[in-house]
């Protein structure tokens, strides 16, 4: 070998002319791709657009039609509430996609006639036509109702207006974030529970009844729980405070050193163990020109990431560990995530009070008279202070009322009697205890101030916005019929042997269907079910052509407000990417979970 | 007839009713089933609905803007297709047949349909006014049910009927289609449909009145279909000339381009320009390709071919760098070519005749194409793009396919190259641009592309968007293609490789044809979804069909008023929409089937 390479004139020479080739490839399309942000950078100069991320700290003057914030103060606070709404409707849309999803899945396979072609019926239906033309007509449904004004104010079962659709609902309280955690532990708890007993069940062949144990603690732990016993889950928040304090001491340098580190360490590990692997009997340590390149190519990812950590990039990225108050002027950073924590997850978390008063020109009230001191019992929707509402000039204007948020007994109040409180913000702090973590309650219509426009009152019942109905439900129809489609061929992938086998061992359609087929068929139906959520997540952004304001949605009116097209493209590429990535992920973990363990 | 009976009763009964949860379910499933059909029959007939807003804007719906007295070149095209169609379908006409029994069996079964709705349909229907009061009218009189349920029950115990009487006749099943399609056009000269006309004021005339539907509806229609038929005729008369398949294949693939060159430009051509320049190029250029073609087994000429080749391309290039008409430079560029290719294939002499017919036919379409392009377009369209309404849903759909189809392959063989910096970046381009929903790359196009784009360089919104849509499209075309190249085992690639190929006939002659042969139903279902997505350019304003039903249409407020009807047209896109998926889906299982798919 060594010796045809020497005779070899060089541009014969296979290992030449591959890399060569490649390389001449690669100056090319970097070349083009230089070519055009060089046109990109010659064309926003010339029409005074400059490339910048400014715009996330400024206010961007627009509102939001609904999510956590209806006013942003800032580009990055509009862009959370654009993802945070995305999200709702991919989270929520996947559990009732997959549901919807497994039962239709099911009917196509039932030996009933007619539930068999009624389930095929609907799949060619929703296949067939376009998702966005599906989404228009939901939304066009809930449009022909009569507009909300021509309903009378007062409390409804359900109710469906041009406004949109509205029903009961458990309605969060303060403590539900405490509860949710609390419900968690105790389902990972039982789960383990059933795990030990099934153990020793194998072990000494004597019946422990898992089932029975691990549903009996569950139950009594619930129902503990529920009055009260859930605020042991407190010291969570208590922890996160400590943690927030203590990162906030940290400097960005220490983030920028770290990470550094990991990376080397990371390409150090990586490279070794290729180098060992190639030193085995079958490889006897012989590099091939590929085997070179990935070592170079390790070596150049991980000297690319030190030089990103200690550029502004990576400044940048520190910053935002750190919760620097000048870069992101907000929430942002880590120690405000654990502050986060703490708030929500202490065990008499902070509650909210309302300012009834969307007034026009009205911008500060000052509080005259609490009616609510700390010890009363307080039911949502209760006045528990009167203020006067001002102007922009100060002129006195009119009273108002503030109504409780949340069901509990007041234990600390925020806004004493004589503040001024911003009318903007709309909520303020009080902290209530004793409060049960849910509670249902009807939908109320009430009228906007003292306009003649009304709406579906916060917190009562849950009201559904004409966009959101839509486009949640097109997209979890739409993709409930793929999942259904992938059920199937799951579902049939596992040999009939199987399932004759089980019938054989005397066990029942129900037994049979959980013990034997289901769990072989997931292993089929995985991957694909992956790629389903992956289109559904994607799919959410059609909530723009009904005006649910989701990232896409969001981004193009920051754009057409600020007219910085670029960045917002990038955002919603690193947005839908990490989301993919972190939905792949989430399945693939799955997958080699499920995987069948090979002797 | 007792036998019958008892048989079905009892499959009826063991597929229904088998256990108590079966027929529980059986019974719930019916009653929701029933109830579903209830609430559509109810709410397409209530008084709210307008469904002559569909019915009006037809015109708008197919061409949007497109000038009337340009149309003829809409129905030749659609002529066109047909015509291809039935010649297709004569050339590929199976030689099953239909038993008559089937035929009527078909027939009651669709009187039974007929017989299940009218039977079902609600007498009174309600919908919520604008006040939020609920208004109940009565939409399905009695009289009205059973002026339809006697003659369709007659008309269903006659079908069934018949099957006792020994009648043994069959169909050709292609003949068949035929006749299906023989129904609705005699229909259009028979049926009246309510019409919107205007009053002296420039007002609707309420209630609408009935009218025959206009000849420039039923005359076009008919005439395709008789067209339709005649080329079915000459399709099975020219069933056996040899490569007529692959002659049609290749009609096929070239139809939209014509269609779409058709439809876009009416030149206004020069005919001084055509004499002077244009017939003299061509001229000269036939004679060259016809000296090369008939001297190429000539000793002296083989001799001296590498010269002349040389030779060739030196004029090629230098001719195209120079001042000559657009003609004679693609000209010169096609005769280098041309040349390289000929001694290659023309060594019998009837090898040297197709060469000729080839040549003189790319000729011809060159010349044509170029002095087309070159020259002004006398359509005329204010305000809008040419395309407009399902000829840009088409367009997109056709051509987003044609582009990023070559691209997909590509990227495919890119990502499983064994050289790594080709893999990185054909991996990043298909991860990138598939991590991203189709929207925000339309909005790239149509916002964002432009900034790229060196100053004055300007492409129309359809262009941008259907330069992405290649990339988009590619992506998942790309994705799919590479799973069928990883189902090729590794010996096709080393006996490949044993007898001596290059790389580049080892894809193309041994690798792509299995590879694509083993994923054309995936390949199929992404085309579909193609199709389907073409409808989001909604979102960025072009006016393809859907935008038409949902915005365009609910604009119309003077002198017919088509506000708040946004649900009639949907429903109608949506059964379009429906209409092409399901066909195209449902060709593509049948050819999976034929080429025998999944069961290798």
């Amino acid at each position: 070998m060594k010796n045809a390479l020497k005779t070899l004139s060089f541009f014969r020479n296979v290992v030449f002319l591959k890399w060569a080739s490649q390389i001449v490839f690669l100056v090319g399309l970097l070349y083009i791709i230089w070519s055009y942000i060089q046109n990109a950078v010659v064309n926003l100069e010339q029409t005074n657009i400059a490339f910048s991320w400014g715009w996330l700290g400024e206010t961007p003057g627009v509102s939001i039609a609904e999510g956590m914030y209806t006013l942003p103060n800032s580009g990055r606070q509009m862009i959370q509430v654009g993802m945070l709404n995305m999200l709702r409707v991919t989270v929520t849309g996947i559990f009732a996609a997959t549901f919807l999803g497994t039962f239709l899945g099911i009917a196509r396979l039932s030996k009933n006639y007619i539930v068999e072609k009624t389930s095929t019926g609907l799949l060619e239906v929703v296949r067939n036509v376009p998702l966005l033309v599906q989404i228009f007509f939901f939304q066009a449904f809930v449009l022909t109702f009569p507009r909300l004004e021509v309903f009378d104010v007062g409390t409804y079962n359900l109710h469906v207006s041009a406004k949109g659709i509205a029903f009961p609902w458990f309605n969060r309280q303060p403590t539900a974030y405490l509860f949710w955690v609390y419900l968690i532990a105790i389902l990972i708890l039982a789960n383990k529970i059933y795990k030990w007993r099934v153990q020793i069940l194998e072990r000494e062949g004597r019946e422990t009844r898992p089932f029975l144990w691990s549903f009996g603690i569950f139950f009594g732990l619930l129902v503990a729980g529920w009055y009260g016993g859930y605020r042991v889950m407190g010291v969570i928040g208590f922890l996160a405070g400590y943690i927030s304090t203590g990162v906030d001491l940290l400097p960005a340098i220490f983030y920028q050193i770290l990470f550094s580190s990991i990376a080397v360490f990371i390409g150090y590990r990586s490279t070794k163990k290729f180098i060992d692997s190639k030193k085995s009997e079958e490889a006897q340590g012989i590099y091939s020109d590929d085997d070179y390149f990935k070592i170079i190519l390790n070596v150049i990812v991980v000297l690319l990431v030190v030089v990103l950590m200690f550029s502004s990039v990576g400044l940048g990225l520190s910053n935002f560990l750190v919760g620097d108050e000048l870069v992101f002027k907000a929430d942002w950073g880590v120690p405000q995530f654990f502050d986060g924590v703490n708030n929500k997850l202490y065990w008499n978390p902070e509650a909210k009070i309302v300012l009834d008063a969307q007034l026009d020109g009205m911008k500060r009230a000052d509080i005259i008279d609490w009616i609510a001191v700390p010890g009363t019992e307080v039911t949502k929707g209760d006045v528990i202070a009167r203020a006067t509402a001002k102007d922009l000039k100060g002129d006195l204007n009119q009273e108002i009322s503030i109504y409780a948020k949340y069901t509990g007994v007041i234990e600390e109040v925020f806004v004493s009697k004589g503040d001024t409180v911003k009318i903007n913000e709309k909520t303020y702090d009080i902290r209530v205890t004793d409060s049960k973590p849910l509670e249902l309650s009807r939908p109320r219509i009430e009228q906007i101030g003292t306009t003649k426009f009304k709406k579906y009152a916060d917190g009562f019942g849950k009201s559904l916005s004409v966009g959101y109905f839509a486009i949640w439900l097109g997209v979890v129809l739409y993709t409930a019929i793929f999942i259904s489609e992938v059920v199937r061929a799951g579902i049939m992938a596992v040999s009939k042997g199987q399932s004759e086998a089980g019938l054989s061992l005397g066990l029942g359609r129900g037994a049979l269907l959980r013990l034997i087929v289901l769990p072989q068929a997931i292993r089929v139906m995985l991957p694909p079910m992956g790629n389903q959520y992956l289109n559904l997540a994607k799919n959410t952004s059609l909530g723009i052509a009904v005006a649910y304001p989701e990232i896409v949605a969001v981004g193009q009116t920051l754009y057409n407000q600020e007219g910085q097209t670029l960045p917002v493209f990038l955002i919603w590429m690193a947005f839908y990417s990490t989301v993919s990535l972190t939905i792949s992920t989430i399945i693939n973990y799955y997958n080699r979970k499920m995987k069948i363990v090979e002797r | 007839m007792v036998d019958l009976i008892k048989k079905n009763a009892k499959s009826l009964q063991e597929s229904l009713f088998s256990s108590v949860g079966s027929a529980a379910l059986t019974i719930a499933t019916t009653y929701l089933v029933i109830n579903f059909f209830r609430g559509m029959l109810g709410f397409a007939l209530t008084s709210d609905k307008d469904w002559l807003a569909v019915l009006n804007n037809m015109q708008l719906y197919m061409v949007q803007a497109y000038p009337e007295e340009d149309f003829i070149r809409v129905w030749l095209s659609v002529g066109l297709t047909f015509v291809l169609a039935g010649l297709s379908i004569g050339i590929w006409r199976s030689d099953d047949r239909v038993k008559s029994s089937q035929v009527f069996n078909s027939f009651f079964k669709g009187g039974l349909g007929v017989l299940f709705f009218t039977i079902i349909a609600p007498t009174n229907s309600s919908f919520m006014g604008n006040d939020g009061s609920v208004i109940t009218e009565e939409v399905f009189s009695m009289e009205t049910r059973l002026g339809i349920l006697i003659p369709v029950a007659i008309f269903c115990v006659i079908f069934f009927s018949i099957r006792f009487i020994n009648i043994n006749f069959t169909v050709n099943s292609s003949d068949m289609v035929f006749f299906y399609l023989f129904i609705p056009v005699a229909l259009l000269w028979f049926i009246k449909l309510p019409t919107i006309q205007l009053d002296q004021n420039n007002e609707r005339i309420i209630p609408d009145p009935v009218m025959p539907i206009a000849d420039t509806t039923k005359i076009p229609w008919t005439v395709i279909f008789v067209s339709f038929l005649a080329s079915y005729f000459i399709g099975m008369y020219l069933k056996n000339i040899k490569s007529i398949k692959s002659i049609m294949s290749l009609s096929w693939f070239l139809l939209p381009l014509l269609i779409f060159s058709w439809i876009f430009k009416k030149p206004q051509i020069d005919m001084s320009v055509v004499l002077g320049s244009d017939l003299p190029i061509f001229g000269a250029f036939l004679l060259w390709g016809f000296l090369v073609i008939t001297f190429v087994n000539n000793s002296i000429f083989k001799k001296y071919y590498s010269t002349y080749l040389g030779l060739t391309f030196l004029l090629t290039l230098v001719g195209v760098f120079s001042g000559l008409p657009m003609l004679a430079k693609t000209c010169l560029l096609l005769i280098a070519l041309f040349s390289v290719v000929v001694p290659a294939v023309s060594t019998s002499s009837q090898g040297k005749r197709s060469l000729l017919i080839v040549w003189a036919v790319a000729l011809v379409t060159l010349t044509f194409l170029l002095r087309g392009g070159a020259s002004d377009t006398g359509i005329v369209v204010p305000g809008s793009s040419i395309f407009g309404g399902f000829s840009l849903t088409w367009l997109l759909a056709i051509f987003g396919t044609y582009v990023s189809f070559p691209l997909g392959v590509l990227l495919a063989l890119g990502r499983n190259s064994k050289l790594p910096i080709i893999r990185i970046v054909c991996t990043g381009i298909i991860e990138l641009t598939r991590s991203v929903p189709y929207i925000t790359w339309l909005f790239f196009a149509s916002v964002t592309l432009a900034v790229f784009l060196p100053a004055g360089v300007e492409f129309n919104l359809i262009v941008r968007v259907l330069m992405v849509t290649a990339f988009f499209s590619g992506a998942y075309f790309a994705e799919n293609i590479r799973g069928g190249l990883q189902s090729i085992p590794k010996g096709q690639y080393e006996a490949a490789d044993a007898i001596g190929m290059s790389p580049f006939q080892k894809i193309s002659l041994i690798i792509m044809p299995q590879a694509l042969r083993a994923v054309i139903p995936t390949l199929v279902s992404s085309a579909i979804t193609a199709f389907k997505d073409s409808s989001l350019v909604t979102i960025i304003g072009l006016f393809d069909f859907l935008t038409i039903g949902k915005t365009v249409i609910g604009n119309q407020s003077i002198p017919v008023n088509f506000v708040g009807h946004d649900r009639e047209n949907l429903i109608f896109v949506a059964i379009v929409y429906w209409i092409f998926t399901f066909t195209l889906s449902r060709r593509s299982m049948k050819v999976e089937k034929k080429l025998g798919l999944g069961e290798r």
